[in-house]
């Protein structure tokens, strides 16, 4: 039986900061805990299947502990990694790292569950349902430049400073680029109304 | 009839419904919006596929998060550089070159060493073995049993030989061998030694040889009496993290290997067995508080205190106290030190801190403790970017 590893969840991200630049790498698990959800998500928005999101996400907190010692005190540890996770995913993409798109549908291994099965939820009526898969597959649809900058947004939260700091453009560029990206999800979601024949 | 006034951009219309419009600009697209059906549907139609896009259920649940977080942790630890990079930091003042960090590296300096090694083996072998009748001509090695002071530190030593290369005689003990010499003996007057055995006959003595001299290393190498106890008095503990192997021969390593230790206070001898009373005794002695806190102990009492509490800690004695005693001799370090630790000092205090932390077990306050006064360290020894 392994000793019980040591409680540091009271500790404030900056404390943790230090005590893993300290060598405490089990505190470093609790960094991973508390920003884990939303550096999936986001990987997962940008990347098209959850192998390529998961190799994005592990690769970039193995970035963010070898990049602890710029990590500036005071400042909120889940943008930074957002950014990390970001610049991840889109260099990866620009190498080629990818594999093929998942369908919606697709069997996940084991913990992952296909989305039309989680969405598929008892209590959601069947429009709704219709609906959340219809904006899904429109922004799977997208260019990987507008997922990405969407997801910045929508699934990080991000300010457009954090954006253009993720991305390395002009405030100005997110600016339009976002603004491109929202009109192209509408776009998509138009043209999906006029095909489907269920549309009232 | 004057025409309507044009839409803002859409860069703008969207900026202003994220709130990163500048205040002037905000005023003039609020002004806009307020009025503007064809807008505000814009406005909406975006926020309400946004709303969607964000109530997207997790693609995984708990299970991969788990694992997510084992793969991490695996991965980092196998880096462990951070430690490396803050105590170059510390003593350069920070003007330390950025580590690069990007593929991953081999550890040369060790690769080299150890192939270097390897090969001054094979080739000292080969000389020995060459060079049979040469030896047989040789002096003989002085024997242990003259030099052994004591009858009780030979069969240690004899003991001792399976695990000299391990931590401290904390390993089961070998088996006990004939005596070097003996084998010696009856391998001289071998007549096939002459003859197509030879070969053989060399590469047996060259093993009584060598074992001989293991015999003489260890007599040097063992030699104080309480360390071979104390290794012994810790080997419980050994026992009990047997699981964290890696903490817990660092651990075990650490017994001989710290050399700030004082003699045996004759009063310690007889309380240092593990589950005794010693550091109870020891605190009470010097008016200290059984955890360290800041502000409650003296500068003095904790220096006069530190040698005891070391040997207490490298005798193995300091059983279920082994973190608030580790929790001492980091502040008694730190102490000596002053502001500016040299490295040995840096990592004497970062270790006992992270030892501290990790033997407190459910002892809450002296891992709060160590883990706030760790904090604080670092932040001194840390240079302000």
């Amino acid at each position: 039986m392994s000793p019980p590893r040591p409680d540091w969840s009271g500790h404030t991200d900056d404390e943790l900061v230090r005590f893993v630049r300290g060598g405490e790498t089990d505190a470093f698990a609790e960094l991973v805990r508390r920003t884990r959800r939303p550096a999936y998500r986001l990987a997962r928005r940008i990347m098209r299947n959850h192998e390529d999101a998961d190799d994005v996400v592990q690769e970039s907190y193995v970035k963010a502990y070898r990049a602890l010692d710029r990590f500036v005190p005071g400042k909120a540890m889940g943008p930074w990694l957002l950014t990390i996770v970001a610049r991840t995913a889109l260099s990866a993409i620009r190498k080629g790292k990818r594999r093929a798109a998942a369908s919606l549908d697709d069997p996940g291994p084991d913990g992952v569950v296909p989305l039309a099965e989680r969405i598929a939820d008892p209590s959601t009526d069947p429009e709704g349902l219709d609906r959340r898969l219809e904006v899904e597959r429109a922004f799977a649809g997208l260019s990987e430049e507008h997922r990405a900058i969407l997801a910045l947004r929508v699934d990080g939260d991000l300010t457009y400073a954090s954006i253009a700091e993720a991305l390395g453009v002009p405030v100005g560029t997110v600016m339009s680029r976002l603004a491109r990206a929202r009109e192209a999800l509408v776009e998509r979601m138009n043209e999906s109304r006029k095909v489907s024949p269920n549309e009232p | 009839m004057s025409p309507d006034p044009p839409h803002p951009a859409a860069e703008e219309l969207f900026a202003y419904r994220d709130g990163e419009l500048t205040a002037d600009r905000r005023v003039v697209v609020e002004a806009h919006v307020t009025g503007c059906r064809v807008c505000r549907e814009r406005i909406d139609q975006v926020s309400g596929l946004e709303s969607e896009l964000r109530a997207r259920p997790d693609d995984v649940d708990e299970r991969y998060y788990q694992r997510l977080e084992e793969a991490v942790l695996k991965r980092v630890a196998g880096e462990d550089r951070a430690p490396r990079y803050e105590r170059r930091r510390a003593e350069t003042g920070g003007a330390v070159e950025e580590e690069k960090r990007g593929a991953p590296r081999l550890p040369w300096a060790g690769v080299l060493s150890t192939a270097s090694a390897a090969a001054a083996v094979i080739v000292v072998v080969v000389v020995l073995v060459r060079q049979g009748p040469v030896w047989r001509a040789a002096p003989r090695p002085v024997l242990l049993e003259k030099s052994a002071p004591d009858a009780g530190v030979r069969a240690r030593a004899d003991s001792a030989v399976g695990s000299t290369r391990g931590i401290g005689g904390v390993a089961a003990p070998a088996p006990a061998s004939p005596p070097a010499r003996e084998r010696l003996a009856q391998l001289e007057p071998q007549p096939s030694a002459e003859g197509k055995d030879q070969a053989k006959v060399d590469a047996l003595k060259l093993g009584a040889i060598k074992q001989e001299r293991d015999e003489q290393e260890i007599g040097s190498v063992v030699a104080p009496a309480e360390e071979v106890a104390a290794n012994r008095a810790v080997a419980p503990l050994a026992a009990k993290s047997a699981p964290a192997a890696p903490s817990g021969a660092k651990d075990l390593a650490d017994a001989p290997r710290a050399k700030a230790g004082s003699a045996p206070p004759a009063a310690l001898m007889a309380s240092q067995a593990p589950g005794t009373d010693g550091y109870g005794s020891i605190v009470a002695r010097f008016g200290l508080p059984p955890t360290w806190a800041e502000g409650s102990v003296s500068n003095e009492s904790l220096l006069r205190a530190e040698s005891d509490l070391r040997y207490l800690y490298r005798t193995g004695g300091a059983g279920a106290d082994s973190a608030r005693v580790r929790l001492y001799l980091a502040e008694a370090t730190r102490l000596r030190a002053g502001a500016a630790p040299d490295s040995a000092a840096y990592d004497e205090i970062i270790h006992h801190y992270r030892r501290a932390i990790r033997l407190a077990g459910g002892d809450a306050q002296t891992a709060r403790a160590a883990a706030q006064r760790l904090g604080e360290f670092l932040q001194q020894v840390t240079p302000s970017p």
